[in-house]
C-alpha cells in the first residue's frame, strides 16, 4: 500500500501554462478519479505522475520518498507505476500472455503470474496466445490493465481507459476494473472527462479546470457542495432557483428552503442548486406556482419546461428537468402545478 | 453521458509532445542534410566560380536552345499522358467491373519492373528507325505511367464511396461524377506522381541515349566523355538543375494543402463498381494496347535475342563478377541510406515542426536532381577536396545515397509512425529503460519498414547508370553497365542476359511497392 502527494506542480507545454499550482494527496489503498473536459490538463498531470515529463516547478512524494522536484527526477522505469493508456498501447508484435509478461523479471513464474493476472481481470485464458488485433476493444483494455498490474506497481495510473469503448461495455469494463483494484488495494489515480465515471470510481475525486484543482474531496460531499456553480453544472444536471438569502433560509418561488452552504462570496444575486431529484410536482395542488410550457416524451422520463408563476422573487423564470414517471401524457403543456423541494441547498451567486 | 462517438484524444499520438529533440540528434540530422546538399551547392558553386561571362555563351547558344525544347516538349507532353493513362486505367481496375481485373491491377504495376533502358532497348532492336521526340515519348510513357498509376489506385481505393453515390443522386451521370467528384479527389496523387514522372524523364540517360534522342542529361554524358567535368558540362548541369527546382516549386505552390481522401478510421466500405457494359471491350482493348507496347515488346525482343544468342550469351566470363558486384554496391548503398533516413525521418515523426519540416524538405530537393548532377557534383568535390575519395565505392554509395533517399525516407516514416509514442511510455512504465523500451518495442515495429526501403533503395541501385558509370572505379562491372556497354555497341544478344537479370532484380521492388500501395490506409 502506498500514498501518494502531489504538491504545488505547475507545467507549460510549448509556451502555455497547462497546469498552475496543483497538490493533491492519495492515501494508501484508495482510489482517485480526476476529471475535467479536455484540454483541462488532467492527462498532463498523469504524464508527470508517471515520469513520461517533468514538471516546471512542484514534487511528487509516493511513499514519502521524492521522485520529482526540481533536483530530484526519478525516470518512469523506476517508478514501480502501472500505466494504461486510452487505447491500451498493447504491443502489437507481442501476443498477449508476452504483453502481460513485459514487466516480469525472472522467467520461472512468468506463466502462472500471466494467467493469475489475467484472470484477475476477467480474461478468458483462451485468449492469451492471440494478438492484440484479435481482440475487441473491451479485451484489450482488460489485457492492458493486467499487464500494468501484473508487476504489483505500487500506483496505478489510468488515462481514460474505459473512453474508447461503447456506453455498455464501457461500465461494464469500468466495473471489473474497480473490482480488480478492490482486490489488489493498489492506489489508484484515473483521469477521465465522464462525470459518471468520475463519482462512482473510488473514494476521492478532484475537479480540474484550466489547470488548476477547483475542488476535492469524497465524490458525494462534492457532487451535494459544489463550491461553484460551474463545477455543479459539470458534475450532473442543475437547476438554479432564483432566491433571496436570509440567515440561513433563502427564500423562492419554491418557498423557503434551508441553506446548507453559501458559495456567493463576493458576488451579486442569489440563486439556490436544485438537483432533480429534490424536486416534485404534485399535479393536483392546493395551491399552484409554476405552469408546464413544454413537454417531451423521452422514456422513463418526461423533460418539462416550467414557468414559474409565483410572481413574489422571479418573474419569466422557465426551469428545465427530467421527471421520473410513470404517467408522462398527463403532463400536458398549459398545466398549472405545484413544484416542491426538499432537502438543503446551496446557493450561488448570479454573476458568473 | 457522452456519448461514444471518438474523444478528441483518441488518435494514436505518434510524436512526443513538448519534447524536444536531443541535441545529439538535431546535430546529426543537420550533418546529414549539409552533406546530402553537396549537389546543391555544386550547382550554385558553379554558377559564383565559373562566373556568368563564361557560363552565358555555354548556355546561349542553339545547342542548348534545341536540348531545351527537348526537354520542355517531354515533360509537358510526357507528364499528362502518363497521368492519362495511370489515372484512366486506375479507375478501370478499382471503379469498373471490368473483367480480370485483379490481373490487370499487377499488369499496370508491372511495367516498373522493366528498367526505362531495358525497354527502350526492347523497342529499338524491335523497330531500329526509332528515335527523335517521338520514340523519346513512346517509350518514356510507357515506362513510367505506372509512377501515377500506383498511387491513384491508392487514393481511388481509399475515396469514400458516399461522395460518388451523393453526386449520383443528384442527378450527375458516370462521366460527370469523373470529372467533378472523383478526378480532384486526385489531385495530390496526380500532382505527386506527375513530379516523379517529369523528374525521372528530366534525369534518364540510357532509354534516351540508346534511341539517339537527345535531352540535357544525354548531352551532359557525351560532354563529359569528351572534356571531363569542364565548365561546358557544367553549364549543361546548371540548366538541368534550374529545370528540376523549378518544376519542384511549381508542384509546391499548386498542389494545395487540401487533404481530400477520408482519414481516420478509413473508409469503411469498398466503392461500389460500375457495370461496363458495352463498353468492356473497349476497355479491356485499350489496357491491352497498354500492356502489349509497354510490357510486350520489351519482352518479346529480350526473348528473341535469348533464343538467338544461345546458350553463349550465358556463358560471359563477366556474368559472374556482375552480379557480385552489383549486390555489392546495392548492398552497401541500401545499408548506408538507411543509417543515414533513419535519424531524419526520427525527427520528422517524433519532433514534427518547422525545423523538422526543413530538415526533411533539403533532402528531398538535393533527391530531386538528375543522377547526372550528383555524379558530376561528385567528381568535382571529391578532386578537388578529397582525390583518394574519387572513383571509390565510397563515393558510387553516397551517390546512391544522395539519389535513392526519399526511397528510405519515405518508407521508415510510415513504419516509425506506426510505433506510436505510447507504446514506448507502456514499456517504460513496466520498468524498461528508453532505450531497452526502443530496442524491445519499437525495433520489432519498424523492422518491415527498415527490410522494405533497404530493398526499395538496393533494388533501385543496381539499375542505376549515370552515376555507376561516372563515378565507379575503373574495372567495376554492375549489371547495369554491362548491359549498357553490350547493347551501345549494338551487341544484343550479349546484353540480353544482363537485361533478365535486371528485371528479376526489379520484381521484388516492385512487388513491395504493390503491396504497399494496397496496404497504406492513411495518405
Amino acid at each position: 500500500m502506498t500514498s501518494l502527494t502531489i504538491s504545488g506542480i505547475s507545467k507549460d507545454l510549448g509556451g502555455v501554462p497547462v497546469l498552475r499550482d496543483v497538490s493533491l494527496s492519495l492515501e494508501a489503498g484508495s482510489r482517485l478519479a480526476v476529471v475535467g473536459a479536455s484540454g483541462s490538463g488532467k492527462s498532463t498531470l498523469l504524464r508527470l505522475i508517471a515520469g513520461f515529463d517533468r514538471p516546471d516547478a512542484g514534487s511528487v512524494r509516493i511513499d514519502n520518498s521524492l521522485v520529482s522536484d526540481d533536483s530530484v527526477f526519478v525516470p518512469a522505469h523506476r517508478r514501480g507505476i502501472g500505466y494504461v493508456a486510452q487505447d491500451g498501447a498493447l504491443f502489437p508484435h507481442l501476443t498477449v500472455a508476452q504483453n502481460i509478461h513485459f514487466g516480469l523479471r525472472g522467467t520461472q513464474r512468468r506463466r502462472h503470474e500471466a494467467e493469475v493476472a489475467a484472470e484477475f481481470v476477467g480474461l478468458d485464458k483462451q485468449l492469451l496466445q492471440r494478438y492484440p488485433h484479435e481482440l475487441s476493444g473491451g479485451q484489450q483494455q482488460r489485457v492492458a490493465l493486467a499487464r500494468a498490474l501484473a508487476p504489483e506497481p505500487r500506483i496505478l495510473l489510468l488515462d481514460e481507459p474505459f473512453s474508447a469503448l461503447d456506453a455498455g461495455l464501457r461500465s461494464q469494463t469500468r466495473h471489473a476494473v474497480v473490482e480488480a483494484l478492490e482486490h489488489t488495494g493498489t492506489t489508484t489515480v484515473l483521469v477521465t472527462h465522464d462525470r459518471a465515471e468520475a463519482l462512482s470510481f473510488g473514494q476521492q475525486i478532484a475537479v480540474i479546470s484550466g489547470g488548476r484543482i477547483d475542488q476535492a474531496g469524497s465524490p458525494i460531499h462534492v457532487f451535494q457542495n459544489p463550491s461553484t456553480s460551474e463545477t455543479a453544472v459539470f458534475l450532473g444536471d442543475a437547476i438554479f432557483v432564483p432566491c433571496h438569502v436570509q440567515g440561513t433560509v433563502a427564500d423562492s418561488a419554491l418557498g423557503r428552503l434551508t441553506v446548507a452552504h453559501d458559495h456567493r462570496g463576493g458576488g451579486t444575486g442569489a440563486r439556490a442548486l436544485l438537483r432533480p431529484t429534490q424536486l416534485s410536482l404534485d399535479l393536483n395542488p392546493v395551491r399552484t406556482n409554476a405552469v408546464i410550457v413544454r413537454s417531451s416524451f423521452s422514456g422513463s422520463t418526461v423533460r418539462l419546461d416550467l414557468r414559474l408563476t409565483d410572481l413574489g422573487v422571479a418573474a419569466d423564470s422557465v426551469l428545465t428537468f427530467d421527471l421520473m414517471t410513470a404517467q408522462p401524457d398527463e403532463y400536458t403543456v398549459g398545466t398549472a402545478v405545484a413544484l416542491t423541494a426538499t432537502g438543503a441547498v446551496g446557493v450561488y451567486s448570479t454573476a458568473g | 453521458m457522452t456519448t461514444s462517438t471518438a474523444p478528441s484524444g483518441q488518435r494514436r499520438r505518434i510524436a512526443s509532445p513538448g519534447s524536444r529533440p536531443s541535441p545529439l540528434l538535431l546535430a546529426l540530422v543537420c550533418v546529414i542534410v549539409v552533406a546530402l546538399l553537396i549537389p546543391v551547392g555544386f550547382v550554385v558553386s558553379v554558377v559564383a566560380q565559373v562566373g556568368w561571362p563564361t557560363l552565358a555563351p555555354l548556355i546561349f547558344r542553339p545547342k542548348v536552345g534545341e536540348l531545351l525544347v527537348n526537354s520542355v516538349l517531354l515533360v509537358a507532353i510526357g507528364v499528362p499522358l502518363c497521368v492519362s493513362i495511370g489515372v484512366g486505367g486506375a479507375w478501370l481496375v478499382e471503379r469498373t467491373r471490368l473483367p480480370a481485373r485483379r490481373l490487370w491491377a499487377v499488369l499496370l504495376a508491372a511495367p516498373l519492373a522493366v528498367p526505362a533502358f531495358v525497354s527502350s532497348y526492347g523497342w529499338v532492336s524491335a523497330v531500329p528507325s526509332i528515335g527523335g521526340l517521338g520514340g523519346g515519348l513512346l517509350v518514356a510513357t510507357l515506362a513510367y505511367f505506372p509512377l501515377v498509376y500506383l498511387p491513384a489506385a491508392a487514393t481511388i481505393r481509399r475515396l469514400d464511396p458516399a461522395l460518388e453515390e451523393t453526386a449520383r443522386s443528384l442527378g450527375h451521370g458516370t462521366w460527370k461524377v469523373f470529372f467533378t467528384v472523383v478526378l480532384p479527389q486526385l489531385k495530390l496523387a496526380i500532382w505527386g506522381g506527375g513530379l516523379v514522372v517529369a523528374l525521372h524523364l528530366l534525369s534518364e540517360y540510357g532509354a534516351f541515349a540508346l534511341i539517339r534522342f537527345d535531352t540535357f542529361t544525354t548531352a551532359i554524358v557525351v560532354q563529359y566523355q569528351s572534356t571531363f567535368a569542364g565548365p561546358a558540362a557544367s553549364a549543361l548541369g546548371v540548366v538541368l538543375a534550374m529545370i528540376c527546382l523549378v518544376l519542384l516549386v511549381l508542384e509546391a505552390s499548386t498542389r494545395g494543402h487540401a487533404r481530400y481522401a477520408k482519414v481516420g478510421s478509413g473508409s469503411g466500405r469498398p466503392g461500389v463498381r460500375l457495370p461496363l457494359g458495352a463498353f468492356a471491350p473497349l476497355a479491356v482493348a485499350a489496357l491491352g494496347v497498354v500492356v502489349a507496347l509497354s510490357l510486350g515488346v520489351p519482352l518479346a525482343s529480350l526473348t528473341r535475342w535469348l533464343v538467338a544468342g544461345g546458350a553463349a550469351s550465358w556463358a560471359q566470363p563477366e556474368l559472374g563478377t556482375a552480379v557480385l558486384q552489383t549486390m555489392f554496391l546495392a548492398g552497401g548503398g541500401a545499408a548506408a541510406a538507411i543509417a543515414v533516413a533513419l535519424p531524419v525521418a526520427w525527427l520528422a515523426v517524433r519532433h514534427p515542426g518547422r525545423m523538422a519540416r526543413v530538415l526533411e524538405g533539403a533532402t528531398y530537393v538535393s533527391s530531386s536532381l538528375p543522377a547526372i548532377i550528383v555524379a558530376l557534383a561528385l567528381v568535382t568535390v571529391t578532386l578537388r577536396t578529397v582525390p583518394a575519395l574519387y572513383q571509390t565505392t565510397w563515393t558510387v554509395m553516397f551517390a546512391y545515397v544522395v539519389i535513392f533517399m526519399p526511397r528510405a525516407l519515405v518508407s521508415l516514416r510510415s513504419g516509425i509512425a506506426q510505433a506510436p509514442v505510447a507504446l514506448e511510455e507502456a514499456a517504460r512504465a513496466l520498468g524498461r529503460s528508453p532505450l531497452a523500451a526502443r530496442i524491445h518495442v519499437t525495433l520489432p515495429l519498424i523492422l518491415p519498414s527498415i527490410g522494405a526501403g533497404a530493398a526499395l533503395v538496393g533494388l533501385g541501385a543496381a539499375n542505376e547508370l549515370t552515376a555507376t558509370l561516372l563515378l565507379a572505379p575503373n574495372g567495376t562491372r554492375t549489371l547495369a553497365t554491362q548491359f549498357w556497354s553490350a547493347s551501345s555497341s549494338v551487341a544484343y544478344a550479349n546484353a540480353a542476359p544482363y537485361a533478365v537479370l535486371l528485371i528479376l532484380l526489379a520484381a521484388p521492388a516492385v512487388a513491395i511497392l504493390f503491396t504497399q500501395s494496397r496496404k497504406r490506409e492513411r495518405g
